[in-house]
């Protein structure tokens, strides 16, 4: 089954995000996903993370599905204008890469290589709204495509936004826009999820919920101060400060919560974000989660 | 100044059939008469009654003397187009209690002649589209120029980028409640044939 059969089914699905190699060494990127591989039920490929200059996301994508792993190709209008966005996801589609993931992406300054020139020549909505256009076979100037693509397409949903009924209202709107499937930011607190399905009476989402480890102190305060939409609960913030060992805690405490999120059944998945194979591995070894179904991808 | 009228269509849904006007003299680049004239022909070909026009003038185009110019010649009306780059509507709308719509689009902003201080505001995007959002300038306060709402990098209602700045879309959400519309992109072209 695929993760889009999966997740349409009613499974419980598990994804993580990798990002692709700074610098032509693969190595570390393929060991790393193939840790995953038969754990998880897809992997998010980041385009270029934290602006700074990698292997592609469709490129990072492709390599995966050369190892038999599903790819959730990741794309943002950041560093592309329509022109490009269009034409790397029709290249996606003919590499066989399925699952899109839409984001609007950090604004430049706010990592890396901060003298860029951001891009930004449409949002999210406006991306998702684009890809749906080339699935019904038109790109966004009305020209015909000889061949359409077709997308299993997700987009991102933070509930740390504040009002939380604006987050809605924008995932509402990125599902008319073609969202098929959500993965979240990074947050602790499940009520907002309650809150957000309260709110949504006509359609169900399917949201997987956005989980890390922290690996040491020097992420976990990169994670607190720099990476934008992110708030971390102050009992967290003091446990994991107070511990000695984070990353052990981190996990423990990630675990926990885990499997909070698969008991409330307000959620469809887990999806580790920033966070090494080993880290995650060791999360699913303590909640003894097998995959439920082995993935039908082959290495192409 | 380069003003264009917007397409009928994209007001009309906007307004009703009475309206007051704004004009003035797009800070030096047109002759008032001859732009009044012009409004007047495309507001009454599409049947909508001008209840008044305020001219505006480039000296008078500062906030006090708005303030005063409302007091002495304003008629209270449901609906004010204007005809001015997008600095007025912005400001108009927290002085009046009139749903303010700008009626052209400001293609650019020539910095060489002496401008009215609103002018400051308006972003010269060439497709203004403040009456979407609550007439606050998106172009303006987002670094992302997001069209459907705040980006999700917003911490505690401020911005990702400028981090002592209130995101706009959280002061819209605050005014006027969801937004069920989609924005479709920006039209670039308008200002990129600009010479
Ligand atoms: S936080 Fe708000 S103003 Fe800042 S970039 Fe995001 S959407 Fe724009």
């Amino acid at each position: 089954m695929t993760f889009k059969d999966k997740l349409l089914s009613g499974n419980f699905v598990i994804t993580a995000e990798v990002t692709p190699p700074r610098g032509t060494n693969l190595e570390s990127f393929i060991k790393g996903s193939l840790l995953l591989k038969d754990s998880l039920d897809a992997l998010n490929v980041t385009d270029f993370q934290n602006v700074g200059v990698r292997i592609t996301s469709l490129v990072g994508s492709y390599l995966l599905l050369k190892e038999g792993i599903e790819p959730i190709f990741q794309i943002t209008s950041r560093d592309r204008n329509r022109v490009a966005i269009q034409g790397e996801v029709l290249s996606a589609y003919v590499l066989g890469i399925r699952n899109v993931l839409v984001l609007t992406g950090d604004y430049t300054t706010t990592g890396i290589m901060k003298d860029a020139k951001p891009v930004f020549d449409i949002d999210a909505i406006n991306i998702l709204q684009f890809i749906k256009n080339l699935c019904e076979g038109r790109d966004s100037a009305g020209k015909k495509l000889s061949g359409a693509p077709e997308f299993f397409l997700g987009a991102v949903f933070n509930p740390n936004l504040e009002p939380l009924d604006l987050e809605i209202s924008k995932l509402e709107r990125k599902h008319r826009a073609g969202a098929e499937f959500f993965q979240s930011q990074l947050f602790y607190d499940l009520s907002l999820i309650e809150r957000t399905r309260e709110k949504i009476k006509d359609w169900e989402p399917r949201i997987l919920a956005g989980v890390t480890i922290f690996k040491s102190k020097e992420m976990f305060e990169y994670m607190i101060n720099k990476v934008p939409g992110i708030k971390i609960p102050k009992e967290i913030i003091e446990i994991l400060e107070k511990s000695k060992d984070i990353r052990e805690k981190s996990i423990e405490i990630c675990a926990e919560f885990c499997m909070k999120i698969k008991e409330s059944k307000l959620l469809n998945g887990i999806h580790f974000l920033a966070s090494r194979p080993v880290d995650i591995l060791e999360v699913l070894r303590l909640l003894k989660w097998k995959k439920e179904e082995s993935s039908n991808v082959e290495a192409i | 100044m380069k003003l264009e009228i917007k397409e009928w269509e994209e007001i009309e849904s906007f307004i009703g059939k009475e309206v007051f006007v704004f004009s003035c003299n797009s800070c030096g680049g047109e002759e008032i008469d001859r732009k009044n004239i012009k409004i007047k022909e495309f507001l009454e070909g599409h049947g909508i009654k001008i209840l008044g026009i305020i001219n505006l003038e480039p000296k008078y185009c500062n906030i006090n003397s708005l303030r005063k110019i409302l007091e002495e010649n304003f008629i209270s009306s449901n609906f004010v187009l204007t005809f001015t780059c997008g600095g007025l509507p912005q400001v108009l709308s927290s002085l009046i209690n009139s749903k303010v719509i700008p009626a052209v689009n400001t293609l650019k902003i020539e910095l060489e002649r002496k401008l009215g201080s609103f002018a400051r505001l308006c972003s010269a995007c060439g497709e203004c589209w403040i009456h979407y959002v609550g007439n606050l300038c998106i172009e303006r306060l987002c670094p992302k120029k997001m069209r459907n709402g705040p980006c999700g990098g917003a911490r505690d209602g401020y911005c990702e980028v400028f981090r002592e700045r209130i995101c706009p879309f959280i002061i819209l959400f605050k005014n006027k409640g969801e937004i069920k519309d989609i924005i479709p992109p920006k039209k670039f072209s308008k200002i990129l044939l600009q010479e």
